[in-house]
C-alpha cells in the first residue's frame, strides 16, 4: 500500500520538486559532515551525523523512484485510454518494482531516523542496537501492508529527535539548534498529515508543504553555517 | 569542566590568533594568545609551515608568523565545522 499514489495530478511535478529539494539539502549535510569529519582529524561525531543523513538522503532516492515510477505509469494510463497499454507480466513487475523502492524508502529512512538518534545517546548497549534494528524491519514489513505504521513510527522517532534539539538547545543557547529543532518538528507534523491522505488529498498538499518547510529550515541552517564561517574570518 | 583541546582546536587558537594580530604574530605573542607550551607551540608550528598555512619572515632583528592565504581558508573552514558542531549540539 504506498502513500504517494493519493497526489492529485497537478501536484505530481511539485511533489518530486520538494522530495529532490529534501534530497539535495539532506545529501548537502552529509557530503559537509564528511568533510568536517576529514578537517577534524577523522573526529568519529562527524562521520555518524555524515552517515545517519547520508541514509535519510538514500532513502529519499527511492522514494523519488517510487514517485517517477507511479506518476510515469499514471501518465502513460490516462494518455493512451483506449490501447491496452499493459500486460499482466508488466503490471506485476511494475508492482514488485515499486513495493520494492517502497520498502527500501521505509527501511532507509528508519534506519537514518533511528541512527541520527543514537548518536545523541552517551551509552547504548549493542543488544538495543539488534533490538532496534528489528523493529524497524518489523516496521518496514508492516508498512507495506499499512502505510500508517511508517508514519507513526517515524513520527515517534522525528519528535523523540526535535526534543532532543530542543534540549540542546537549552543547554547551548544556540539558536540554530532551536531551528534544528523546528525543522525536525515540521518534518514530524508532515507525518501526521501523510496518515490521513486517504481521506483527502489535500492532507497529501499540506503534507508535503509542511515537509518542505521542514528542509527548507535545515537548508538556512547550512546556509548560516557557511556564512558564519565566511563572516567570522 | 572544560574539555581537552583537540588538534584542531589547537590549530584553530593559533590561527585565530594570529589574525587577531593582523596576520603577523611574534612566537611569544603566539605562545600566550594560543595558550600552548614551547614545545607544542614549535611542534604545531613546523606542521603549520610545513602545510603553507603560515610563513617565517625576519624583521628588524625579530621572527614572525604571518598566515597564508592557505591559513585564512582553513581558519574559515574551521569556523564552519564548529558552527556546524554547536549546531548539531555535538
Amino acid at each position: 500500500m504506498i502513500p504517494l499514489k493519493y497526489s492529485p495530478g497537478w501536484f505530481n511535478f511539485p511533489s518530486i520538486f520538494i522530495d529532490f529539494f529534501s534530497f539535495l539539502v539532506l545529501f548537502s549535510i552529509s557530503l559537509m559532515s564528511l568533510k568536517y569529519y576529514n578537517l577534524s582529524g577523522r573526529n568519529k561525531k562527524y562521520k555518524y551525523i555524515s552517515f545517519a543523513f547520508l541514509l535519510i538522503c538514500a532513502s529519499f532516492f527511492f522514494k523519488l523512484i517510487t514517485n517517477l515510477a507511479l506518476y510515469y505509469h499514471e501518465f502513460v494510463r490516462t494518455s493512451k485510454p483506449t490501447i491496452i497499454t499493459s500486460t499482466l507480466e508488466t503490471i506485476r513487475s511494475y508492482n514488485m518494482f515499486t513495493d520494492l523502492t517502497f520498502t527500501l524508502f521505509v527501511f532507509l529512512n528508519l534506519m537514518g531516523l533511528y541512527f541520527l538518534y543514537s548518536i545523541y545517546q552517551e551509552k547504548q548497549a549493542k543488544s538495543m542496537m539488534f533490538l532496534i534494528t528489528y523493529f524497524v524491519i518489523i516496521s518496514t514489513y508492516f508498512s507495506n501492508l499499512n502505510y500508517y505504521v511508517f508514519h507513526i513510527t517515524s513520527f515517534l522517532l522525528l519528535t523523540i529527535i526535535s526534543i532532543l534539539y530542543f534540549d540542546r538547545y537549552a543547554e547551548n543557547g544556540n539558536p540554530h539548534t532551536k531551528v534544528l529543532g523546528f525543522a525536525f518538528s515540521s518534518i514530524a507534523i508532515s507525518q501526521i498529515l501523510f496518515m490521513f491522505v486517504s481521506l483527502d488529498n489535500v492532507f497529501f498538499i499540506l503534507a508535503e508543504i509542511v515537509q518542505l518547510l521542514g528542509y527548507l529550515l535545515l537548508f538556512l541552517i547550512l546556509r548560516r553555517v557557511v556564512n558564519y564561517g565566511k563572516k567570522k574570518n | 569542566m572544560e574539555r581537552k583541546r583537540t588538534r584542531i582546536d589547537i590549530i584553530h587558537d593559533m590561527i585565530i590568533s594570529i589574525q587577531k594580530k593582523g596576520g603577523k604574530i611574534k612566537p611569544t605573542h603566539l605562545m600566550y594568545k594560543a595558550n600552548l607550551s614551547y614545545n607544542q607551540m614549535n611542534s604545531y608550528l613546523e606542521e603549520l609551515i610545513e602545510k603553507g598555512m603560515i610563513t617565517k619572515v625576519e624583521e628588524k632583528n625579530s621572527t614572525y608568523f604571518v598566515i597564508t592565504e592557505k591559513g585564512c581558508s582553513l581558519a574559515q573552514k574551521i569556523i564552519e565545522m564548529k558552527s556546524f558542531e554547536e549546531s548539531f549540539g555535538l
